[in-house]
Order: C-alpha cells, then sequence, then structure tokens
C-alpha cells in the first residue's frame, strides 16, 4: 500500500474549456483543482505542494502538459489551495494571482496559519492582483469577485462564456466555507454568498467536495444554503 | 516585455505594442493606420496579438481595428462609454481618415478592470474629459495616457462628449497620483519628446499649473 504513488481523486472534462480535478480523499485535506484552456491556461488553487504531482498526472491523462499552465490563480491563501503556487515562483511563463486583499492579510496573519499544519509559509511571487472587476486574460473575459468571510481577501472567478463559478471556500454543495479561521467572518460570508447568489450560475465549481451543475441545481443549493445553513453562522 | 511605440498613419497617432516574449502574446493599443507594418512589428517579434485595446473611441484611434480583427481574430477591448462610437463613426470620417468602420467592441471594460497578456497586467482607468469612455492604461513603470495626457499637453476637450473639467480630474486624481519616475506614453506625438514621465509633467505642463 505505501509504495503505491499518491493519487487522490478524479479528473474530468465539464465543458469545452474546463476541466475538473475533484480531491475525494476523506483523510488527507486537499482542494478541488480546476484547468481552464481554450487559450488561457489557467489553473485555479493548485492545492497543496506535496499533491501536486498527482494533480499534474491527472491532468496529462487529459492530455494536458505542465507546459500548458500559464496562470495560476488562487481563490485564497490557505495552505491546501494555495501552497503550491511556490512551485511556480521564478517561472516566467507562469503568472500567479492572489486578491492584494488577501496578499496583505497573508503577509501579516495567514502565513501564521501554515505553522498549524506543520508546513512552512510560502514566499508566493504573487504577479497578478486580483481584484474585484473584469480581469480580461489573453482574449477571455472573467469577472473577479470579492467574497470575503472564509478568508478576508477569498475571491470567486466567474467565466461568463461557460457560466462558471470557481468559487473557492465560499459556498459548497448544502454547506458554506469555515469562518472560523483567522480572519473568519460569518455575517461577510452571508453577504458574500447572497451576492454571488444573484449571478447567472451553470456550474458552481467549489474549492472541496462536488461540484454543482445545472441552473435549477445551482440556485436549489443557494437557497437550500441560505435557508438552512445560514442561522448558524 | 516587449513595449514598443510606434507612429501611424497622418495624425503622429502612436500605437502601442506590449508582448509577452515568453508567451508570445501581445495586445494592440490603437492600432490606428498602417496596420500591415504593426503586424510585421509583431511577427518580428514572434507575438501573437490577442487583444486590440482602444484608449477611446475617435476615429483617428480606431481605423485599423477592422484590419487588424480580420488578419489576427483578437478581440477588441474598450471602456464601456466609448463602445457605441465604434460602430456609429460618420460615413464622411471614415472617408477623411481613410478608415474602415470598427466592428463592435467584443470586450468592455471600466474603471478597476485588468487587461492582461501573458505575464503583462495592465490597469484600467477610466479618465473621461476627452470623451466620455476614455481610459489610462498602468503598469507600475509606465501608463499609456490616450489622448488624456501629452507631453507637456493635454487632450481636446471641445468634441461632442469633452469636458475640461472632467479631463483636468482625471489627469490630477489618476495621473499625477503616480509615481514621478512612471513613464507617460501618450497616444500622439504632438509634444517636443515621445515619452515624458509624471514628474516631468508635474512640472512642466501648462495645462496642469
Amino acid at each position: 500500500m505505501l509504495d503505491e504513488p499518491i493519487r487522490k481523486g478524479k479528473g474530468m472534462k465539464l465543458t469545452d474549456k474546463i476541466y475538473v480535478y475533484e480531491w475525494t480523499d476523506a483523510f488527507e485535506n486537499n482542494c478541488n483543482s480546476y484547468f481552464i484552456g481554450g487559450g488561457t491556461g489557467i489553473l485555479i488553487d493548485p492545492g497543496l505542494k506535496q499533491f501536486f504531482p498527482s494533480l499534474l498526472e491527472r491532468m496529462e491523462e487529459d492530455g494536458i502538459g505542465e507546459g500548458e499552465i500559464r496562470y495560476v490563480l488562487n481563490t485564497h491563501s490557505h495552505p491546501d489551495h494555495f501552497e503550491g503556487s511556490e512551485l511556480f515562483n521564478g517561472n516566467g511563463g507562469v503568472t500567479i494571482g492572489l486578491s492584494g486583499t488577501e496578499k496583505d492579510f497573508y503577509e501579516q496573519t495567514g502565513k501564521h496559519f501554515y505553522s498549524w499544519f506543520g508546513l512552512n509559509p510560502p514566499d508566493v511571487d504573487v504577479g497578478l492582483d486580483l481584484e474585484e472587476g473584469k480581469l480580461v486574460i489573453g482574449d477571455e473575459p472573467f469577472e473577479v469577485f470579492l467574497t470575503p468571510g472564509h478568508s478576508p481577501g477569498s475571491v470567486c472567478i466567474y467565466q461568463p462564456s461557460e457560466k462558471a463559478l470557481f468559487c473557492g471556500d465560499v459556498i459548497f454543495h448544502q454547506n458554506v466555507g469555515r469562518t472560523d479561521f483567522p480572519g473568519g467572518d460569518g455575517e461577510l460570508l452571508k453577504k458574500s454568498i447572497l451576492r454571488l447568489s444573484r449571478v447567472d450560475v451553470e456550474h458552481l465549481l467549489p474549492g472541496h467536495m462536488d461540484i454543482v451543475s445545472g441552473a435549477d441545481r445551482v440556485k436549489k443549493n443557494f437557497l437550500q444554503v441560505i435557508e438552512y445553513v445560514f442561522p448558524y453562522l | 516585455m516587449i513595449l514598443e511605440q510606434i507612429q501611424v498613419g497622418h495624425m503622429a497617432v502612436f500605437a502601442y505594442l506590449i508582448g509577452d516574449e515568453q508567451t508570445g502574446e501581445a495586445m494592440l493599443v490603437d492600432p490606428a493606420a498602417d496596420v500591415g507594418r504593426l503586424l510585421g512589428e509583431a511577427r518580428k517579434r514572434g507575438l501573437q496579438i490577442r487583444l486590440i485595446v482602444n484608449t477611446h473611441g475617435h476615429v483617428d484611434h480606431i481605423a485599423g481595428n477592422a484590419d487588424c480583427r480580420k488578419e489576427t481574430g483578437a478581440k477588441i477591448v474598450i471602456h464601456e462609454l466609448d463602445a457605441d462610437m465604434l460602430t456609429s463613426t460618420p460615413s464622411v470620417m471614415l472617408r477623411m481618415f481613410n478608415a474602415k468602420a470598427s466592428p463592435p467592441a467584443d470586450i468592455t471594460v471600466r474603471d478597476g478592470d485588468t487587461v492582461a497578456v501573458g505575464g503583462i497586467s495592465l490597469q484600467v482607468f477610466h479618465t473621461p474629459g476627452h470623451t466620455p469612455g476614455g481610459v489610462c492604461l498602468y503598469s507600475p513603470g509606465f501608463v499609456l495616457t490616450g489622448d488624456t495626457l501629452f507631453v507637456e499637453s493635454v487632450g481636446r476637450t471641445d468634441f461632442p462628449g469633452g469636458s475640461w473639467e472632467a479631463l483636468r480630474n482625471s489627469i490630477m486624481t489618476r495621473l499625477l497620483t503616480l509615481p514621478e519616475e512612471t513613464v507617460v506614453l501618450p497616444g500622439h506625438n504632438y509634444g517636443r519628446v515621445p515619452r515624458s514621465t509624471i514628474g516631468h509633467e508635474k512640472r512642466h505642463n501648462p495645462f496642469l499649473r
């Protein structure tokens, strides 16, 4: 057993442009990662460094080489999403993105969070400030929503052409992101989720657990979360 | 990063070729004329044009959009308030500038948005005054000022939608607040020299006294 390579979760082509790499292991925490093709080459949330080779392996099975990664965009700075970004430091062909708010939080507070998990906080060369507003990468437009609550500078990335919302740890299938980590805030998280609920989404692509596909299912998921989870926040 | 200031056409317009040599991707800002030459400059450097960005909707800056888009398939980006101007240029103006009508905008932007190719990202500053939807494009170290700010001069405000108050406010609050060493890259070669700095304009631009 121990000799088996670490290889958790499945890979799947969701649309012509979007590949989903879910993390399904219940014991070792890591995030869902997403690759956006169509000439943009965006990897959303590379996850932990130690599991990154497994992600690359799964991407290769879909015919995506490491060299096709041009942007590594992070929804927030928690280790299970962001740590692997460090592997792209000094790679001139790759631009690393994080929101300015989250970067400030990371420098002041978020770094210490890594030691809780016995990890060294990475020193990531962030080259792209993921600010609220439109973000045109190559020739593909995206919208960046600043959605604090789980972490102060959490962002969601919306791709209008696919009606896909990469929502990090803000909202999940039938649940929401934890607010008990440093910088977490339940009231802000509620506001962020209410805002997201008004976006036209066909694919809700969260940072953990199942994705939600189909506009009606996505809508229902927001309603369920608002009705059943909000009272606990 | 490749950043080329290229003078085109009869109006001394500066087009800008901005590209990432590592990824081979680039944007053309204001491909006003001489599209063949602009694309030749891109090819020579191994760059593929992904975006055509217009600093504003005046015909002398958008006249090459149609040819450029046809040749490269690049998408056209402009501020949402100037987007209508792309497709409403009067035919007499088109003839005067020997221009083809521009295709409509593929992507509209507003203040605070980001335009990125390869490892280069430019912040969109909405700087109305010359036109309602004029923008400047900023990256630490340089700013493309379109027809908002020229070397020791400023854009005209006597065209439809122009406003001196708005222009002055845009320049004072968005441009002169940048670090003094920021290189000013204007939309026309109207000055003594083709480029300047924010510090120089603060001290020597007679319109900003």
